[in-house]
């Protein structure tokens, strides 16, 4: 097992190199101000949410064709900052990436072709629409990174596979029904674990399985609905994860295997305007490793891009 | 109609680099303004060259900082202090930010004042508001917006010679950016058909002036020649020959600049701008039309007689000696606003002049905006002049004379020029890119030379046109994310305005981060490949751009749910090369 892990951060430092001279892809930043509410704290934290992803350049399947079928390496980081760190459930991620990406339908042919610079352009738009996707896409990856709470008393390198699969949002609208998932298999080697340390217990290797799935719900599809209701999107979730190679002293404390439920709810405001664009609720419970904080969370977020902050007294 | 026939809607982004800032600033000295007011001014410009527009309260609240700040001024203060009211010494002493705009404003002009009164004639500082309103004109984000200005200022029924400015180290020095300006400018004019007539700058220290004057004159719109000599060039050399030429050949004027101020290379290239120079050149190329800026220089018109043997009477001596070629404007004329000796002799002057044959059709009125913003507001220079004119030499200012330099149809039934007929093609040819519709007199001389064209004014310009096959394809694919309602009643103009949220199946930062960054990158990469596979024969990837940084472009503005349909457009036509561009160049 020590070669396997040493292959996948192997794989990491290679990656990060990588990053440092690819110079043609910048990395992108994205910040949401946001307010939890962990049922256990008993109070409301003021928190960021920030992620960072990175991904030099693809290789692509059948050349300048078709570029919806390409390997890919990436390194993604998210995490949320809050005012009590013991009381925030949400980790902290670091993944390194090496997988393919499978787009799975086909390109739709142009309904018109282009007749060139005329007199009374706009008098032959067209609405017919090319033909909507059915199937979605796929990817499946070698991943490798760390992961902890935001204290770090729990702490952990983890490297493994994950596949996943979205569905064609855009095609018919009842294709929304259709579920979005991930599923990956990780080996996860503890670096510091607040169980271990008070049962005095060193610190453990592991298997870990988890699972999510996702819907996500445009009200906008169905036009019949107020203007009011076609500007929220609901997206329910589930995970699971499934711990093997538990020692019975954290099987014992119900840390081998974690359940997590979420609703979310989006409301997009009609105009753009300087920060509330759109605030998102969202309702969870549960737990999400290596977190062992358990329980219902509410959290209300607020889009903000780095840029419009940056310049919100232009 | 009217025409302003010397005006510049360049911002400073568009002209000026760090490194060629500086003769900005040696022109705001050469204007009198004192060393602690252009210290800061630079700074400003420096610091929000390439920012977004600032407000003017923004800009004063910057400007009086800088000036806080300045050593110069410090040190003309303590020489002066006895002289200085006391109100002003305990202002500077303040604190500025907790300061309202309007006692700002007052406290810069009280230290103008004080400054006028206690230092030398060369500080001479006329109202520190207009140097603000200058400022603020050239740290405007796009040269439409400068344009939307000087149309604010400006009579309706007006069109507007706008000039652009070419300032080059020479060689292939920023090319880019100067062909940036060359573009943006066309752009203005399609955004205010009729209204705004382009002259492009030729610089022969840039290697390919030749080339970037061509194709500006053929493809962009612009209807005449602007040459800037004191910048460091000889106007009788063969490749200026050369220039001649062609504009004799294709009926185009030219202005050149013509006084002892202005933008200079250095102190002794005034020299290059002497009308004497002319001489040789109109007898080797005549029926070509030159105007010479400034008339000379105001300095040598508000005495009486017209200072002998000044660049004024040497263009008024060419005027004499080459009837169908040589005209004069009297931009930038602000000594002649003295209400004082110097108004009344220039006045008397001018109106001998226009009592004159040999000189009634040969000059022109201008009003150097936005560099003349340092003195005084267009608006208010149209009603000074027209209120010193008879109604008849202000028409001839204003109307026929210009019409007759630009090559204009006119009343009488004469058609346009090569040049203006060129520029007609150009507006018909964007006819989807407009920003309105045309004035009056271009339907109308599009009619007599062309037949009927019709206008669809586009609030985009040509950003987002039917007219570009990179906007028409990415329309094209985004109509599968379009609502049954949005494809029956909205043409492709309106389209562009849908937002990413207005459309079905783009995640909107919701779910799991891996989910929704699979589904953007998904939309990204479709739209590569409808764009490269699809409209027979496909688009390629211009130049030194990857795939990849082409789909992590499109994945950055596929993530911000307020990103616009149209904001696609220009993205695609920028990574992508489509088959149209071979066959038509596009602004």
């Amino acid at each position: 097992m020590i070669r396997l892990k040493h292959l996948f951060l192997t794989t990491a430092l290679i990656l990060s190199a990588t990053f440092s001279v690819a110079d043609d892809v910048e990395p992108v930043f994205e910040f949401k101000p946001t307010i939890l509410h962990p049922a256990g704290a008993g109070r409301y934290l003021g928190a960021a949410r920030l992620s960072l992803s990175y991904d030099p350049a693809d290789v692509y399947l059948h050349g300048s064709r078709q570029r919806g079928q390409y390997f890919y390496r990436g390194f993604e980081a998210a995490s949320t900052l809050s005012t009590s760190a013991k009381n925030n459930p949400e980790p902290t991620t670091l993944d390194a990436r090496l997988g393919l990406f499978y787009d799975l339908d086909p390109i739709p042919p142009p309904v018109e072709v282009f007749p060139g610079k005329q007199n009374g352009g706009n008098q032959r738009i067209g609405t017919t629409a090319p033909a909507s996707a059915r199937w979605g896409a796929a990817h499946i990856e070698l991943a490798g990174g760390f992961e902890g709470d935001e204290p770090m008393v729990n702490r952990q390198w983890t490297y493994g596979v994950r596949v996943a699969y979205v569905n064609a949002l855009e095609g018919d609208r009842l294709l929304q029904f259709v579920p979005r998932f991930w599923i990956d298999y990780r080996r996860i080697d503890e670096v510091g674990s607040a169980v271990s340390a008070r049962a005095g217990i060193p610190d453990q290797d592991y298997w870990r399985l988890g699972a999510g799935v996702e819907w996500i719900f445009q009200l906008r599809r169905w036009e019949q609905l107020p203007d009011f209701a076609q500007r929220l999107t609901f997206v329910p979730s589930a995970r699971y994860y499934k711990s093997t190679d538990y020692t019975p002293t954290r099987a014992n404390a119900d840390l081998d295997d974690a359940y997590y439920y979420s609703i979310a709810a989006q409301y997009a405001f009609p105009k753009k305007q300087w920060l509330f664009n759109r605030v998102t609720i969202t309702v969870s419970n549960g737990r999400l490793p290596p977190s062992t904080r358990s329980g219902t969370t509410v959290a209300v977020s607020i889009d903000a891009r780095i840029e419009d902050l940056l310049h919100w007294n232009r | 109609m009217r025409f302003n026939v010397h005006s510049h809607i360049f911002n400073f982004r568009s002209v000026f680099t760090e490194e060629t800032i500086g003769i900005l600033v040696r022109r705001l000295s050469n204007e009198g303004w004192p060393a602690f007011a252009t210290d800061a001014a630079e700074s400003l410009i420096q610091k929000h060259i390439k920012a977004e527009s600032l407000t003017e309260d923004a800009l004063v609240r910057e400007l009086a900082s800088g000036i806080k700040t300045d050593k110069a001024l410090k040190k003309l203060l303590q020489d002066n202090l006895s002289k200085l009211p006391p109100s002003v010494s305990v202002a500077l002493n303040g604190d500025f930010d907790e300061l309202p705009i309007g006692a700002l404003k007052e406290i810069l002009g009280k230290v103008g004042a004080a400054i006028q009164q206690s230092a030398d004639d060369d500080a001479r500082i006329g109202d520190i508001s207009d140097l603000l309103s200058f400022l603020a004109i050239g740290l405007k984000s796009s040269i439409r917006e400068v344009a939307a200005k000087l149309l604010e200022y400006t009579p309706d029924d007006t069109a507007l010679v706008t000039l652009t400015l070419d300032i080059t180290a020479g060689g292939d020095d920023d090319d880019a950016l100067y062909q940036g300006q060359l573009k943006e400018t066309a752009r203005a004019a399609l955004a205010y058909p009729g209204r705004i007539l382009p002259f492009v700058c030729v610089n022969p220290r840039r290697t390919l002036h030749y080339e970037r004057m061509t194709y500006a004159l053929e493809e962009q719109g612009y209807i005449g020649v602007k040459l800037y000599p004191s910048l460091g060039y000889s106007v009788d050399t063969p490749e200026m020959r050369r220039v001649y030429a062609y504009c004799q050949a294709n009926e185009i004027p030219i202005l050149q600049h013509c006084n002892q101020g202005g933008f200079c290379r250095d102190k002794g290239s005034a020299r290059f701008c002497s009308p004497a120079d002319w001489d040789a050149i109109l007898a080797d190329f005549p029926g070509l039309k030159v105007c010479f800026g400034h008339f000379g220089g105001v300095e040598n018109l508000v005495v009486d007689p017209i200072t002998p043997d000044s660049w004024t009477d040497q263009i008024l001596g060419l005027m004499r000696k080459y009837p169908d070629s040589v005209y004069a404007d009297i931009s930038y004329h602000d000594s002649a606003m003295d209400a004082g000796d110097h108004e009344a002799a220039y006045f008397a002057n001018l109106k001998r002049l226009l009592n004159d044959s040999q000189y009634a059709s040969r000059i022109l009125f201008g009003t150097d905006f936005h560099l003349i913003r340092q003195r005084v507001r267009d608006d208010n220079l149209w009603r000074f002049f027209e209120a010193r004119f008879s109604d008849a030499h202000f028409s001839l200012l204003t109307e026929d004379n210009p019409a007759e330099f630009l090559g204009m149809p006119s009343a009488s039934g004469r058609g346009s020029r090569g040049n203006i007929k060129r520029h007609l093609k150009f507006l018909a040819k964007y006819n989807n890119e407009v920003g309105q519709d045309p004035a009056p007199w271009v339907t109308k001389a599009i009619t007599a030379e062309f037949g009927a064209v019709s206008f669809f004014p586009n609030p985009f310009g040509p950003n987002w046109t039917i007219n570009n096959e990179a906007h028409f394809y990415t329309e094209q694919f985004f109509r599968s994310f379009m609502s049954d309602t949005a494809l029956k009643t909205l043409d492709f103009t309106q389209r562009g305005t849908l937002r990413l949220r207005d459309l079905n199946g783009i995640p909107s930062g919701l779910g799991d981060a891996g989910l929704a960054a699979d589904s953007i990158n998904r939309i990204a990469t479709r739209l590569q490949s409808f764009v490269e596979q699809k409209p027979n024969p496909g688009a390629l990837l211009e130049a030194g751009i990857s795939p990849t940084q082409a789909r992590r472009a499109i994945v950055r503005v596929l993530s911000d749910p307020d990103s616009t349909i149209a904001a696609f457009g220009p993205l695609i036509d920028k990574l992508y090369k489509f088959r149209s561009e071979n066959l038509e160049r596009f602004i």
